[in-house]
């Protein structure tokens, strides 16, 4: 049976769409198939971060419309075969599709792809609806900040009055340091706070940048960034293996390492 | 101007100084926001039920008003509210949050009374505290009045199974505490000498007489304690 996970969070810019390239890719290279889904439609950006935005020909609303195949609507890549986008449209609002649809199209994906990775837009409104209606996991995107994690609750008690059990937790943009100074809330925190299982852990890193820069996922690096290997280890955790959490532990700066930058050694 | 160089170079070498953890404070906002995002309560609501708590708890006990808190907190998804309430004093029924007790009324009734005398006296006294009650009520109708009156439904049948339990909730009104304290006043008239013959135990002598209400309010407590 296929795995139809909505990637989510509630607040925007979080890093719902890094993840959901990442983590697609990633599974695609472990050897599943994957299918990456955009719900967010009217504000594209999954097919940017894959670096796919120039092969799109069909989306999702013109299959929907018997325009198109479902098989001609999606965008298989070319690094990795495994894996392909079925983006969404982006001169149409969020109500152009309604949650029955959504189904229709992750039902015909299930047949193809065993890892349905969809990435829901911010909110929690017909978009979020939308990309809630099929799922049967959800991984909750958030940051240690006190919106991010707000609005993540809010989306964890929507899931729950959706029937969706399987809620994991990802937190992203963790910076060690300040949580060494007391000045972020640590991955304990914020678990805490929200109480549901902890997927990974991913360390603030400009890599991700570059690599949206670039529209190539960090983990197609040969050298994997800190952000590249948290993304790879979230992914076999999904597949159920067991990977310890990243040592993100900084040792708080001593005397004399502060005095050899403060000279600029 | 040198001074703040110095001072960002001694920063920079030790580490701030004051070390303010914001990471606290995020958690602890946190927590208080989301254990209301939770509730799904709106404000209105909320003040409400800070407002009926306050009214309940002031018809037995002096809340100190300058230091009640009310707060939700959330742990492991499962919210509870917390109310402070801090007591200044047990108020007596039959007294009004700002009557003292007279220096007066206080030696009075330390004298041991012949029976006779004591409940004469005792009669006194409790129409007295009626009508004081009676005032009260006018002055502060919500004691009496409030919707939160049906509480005492529970009560009646603590209060040693009296006439209370016979009527149904909602005749619960002012009349009807009214009459029940009028009974009470004739039961302690009648039943209780307000003193023992050995005269042994004069502190518990003592306990009773603040007024005669208040002798109900201890009716309505006691009990209530010993059930637990």
């Amino acid at each position: 049976m296929s795995r139809i996970i909505v990637m989510t969070s509630g607040k925007g810019g979080v890093g719902k769409t890094t993840c959901t390239a990442n983590l697609g890719m990633a599974l695609a290279k472990a050897g599943q198939r994957v299918a990456v889904v955009d719900a967010d439609f009217g504000l594209r950006n999954l097919d940017l971060l894959l670096g796919l935005e120039n092969r799109i020909v069909y989306t999702a609303l013109d299959v929907l419309a018997g325009e198109c195949r479902l098989d001609q609507a999606l965008v298989k890549d070319k690094r990795q075969p495994n894996l392909a986008l079925l983006p969404a449209a982006q001169n149409r609002s969020k109500e152009a599709i309604k949650p029955e649809q959504m189904k229709r199209l992750i039902k015909a994906l299930t047949k193809v792809y065993n890892f349905i990775l969809i990435d829901s837009p911010a909110g929690i409104e017909m978009g979020f609806r939308n990309s809630i209606a099929a799922a049967r996991e959800a991984i909750i995107v958030t940051t240690p900040e006190i919106s991010a994690v707000r609005d993540a609750d809010r989306v964890i008690g929507l899931l729950e009055a959706n029937d969706i059990k399987a809620v994991r937790l990802v937190i992203n943009r963790l910076r060690p340091a300040m949580v060494a100074a007391e000045q972020m809330m640590s991955v304990k925190d914020v678990q805490g706070i929200l109480s549901i299982p902890l997927l990974g852990v991913i360390p603030d890193d400009e890599q991700v940048i570059v690599s949206t820069n670039k529209g190539e996922p960090l983990v197609l690096d040969e050298h994997l960034s800190p952000a590249g290997t948290a993304f790879i280890n979230v992914s076999q955790r999904l597949q159920g293996e067991k990977v310890p959490l990243m040592d993100l532990s900084i040792q708080k700066e001593s005397f004399f390492t502060r005095l050899k930058r403060l000279f600029g050694a | 101007m040198a001074i703040p160089i110095i001072s960002d170079l001694l920063e920079r070498l030790f580490g701030s100084s004051e070390d303010p953890h914001s990471r606290d404070d995020v958690k602890r906002r946190l927590q208080i926001v989301l254990a209301h995002d939770r509730l799904a309560l709106d404000p209105q609501t909320m003040e409400m039920m800070r407002q009926e708590i306050i009214a309940v708890v002031s018809r037995y006990v002096e809340v100190d008003f300058d230091s009640l808190e009310f707060s939700l907190a959330t742990n492991q998804r499962v919210t509870a509210l917390t109310a402070n309430l801090p007591i200044k004093r047990i108020r007596p029924l039959g007294r009004g949050p700002d009557q003292p007790i007279h220096a007066d009324d206080e030696v009075k009734r330390i004298e041991l009374a012949s029976p006779t005398e004591a409940s004469a006296l005792d009669a006194k006294e409790a129409e007295a505290a009626l009508r004081k009650f009676e005032e009260n009520c006018r002055d502060e109708p919500e004691l009496i009045h409030s919707p939160l009156d049906i509480d005492r439904s529970d009560l009646p049948d603590l209060i040693d199974g009296a006439g209370d339990a016979l009527h149904p909730p909602e005749e619960i009104e002012a009349s009807e505490k009214e009459s029940n304290l009028l009974d009470q006043a004739e039961r302690i008239h009648s039943d209780e000498p307000p003193f023992r013959k050995d005269g042994s135990d004069s502190d518990a002598l003592n306990v009773p007489d603040m007024s005669i209400p208040d002798a109900t309010a201890k009716a309505t407590s006691r009990p209530k304690r010993n059930s637990k």
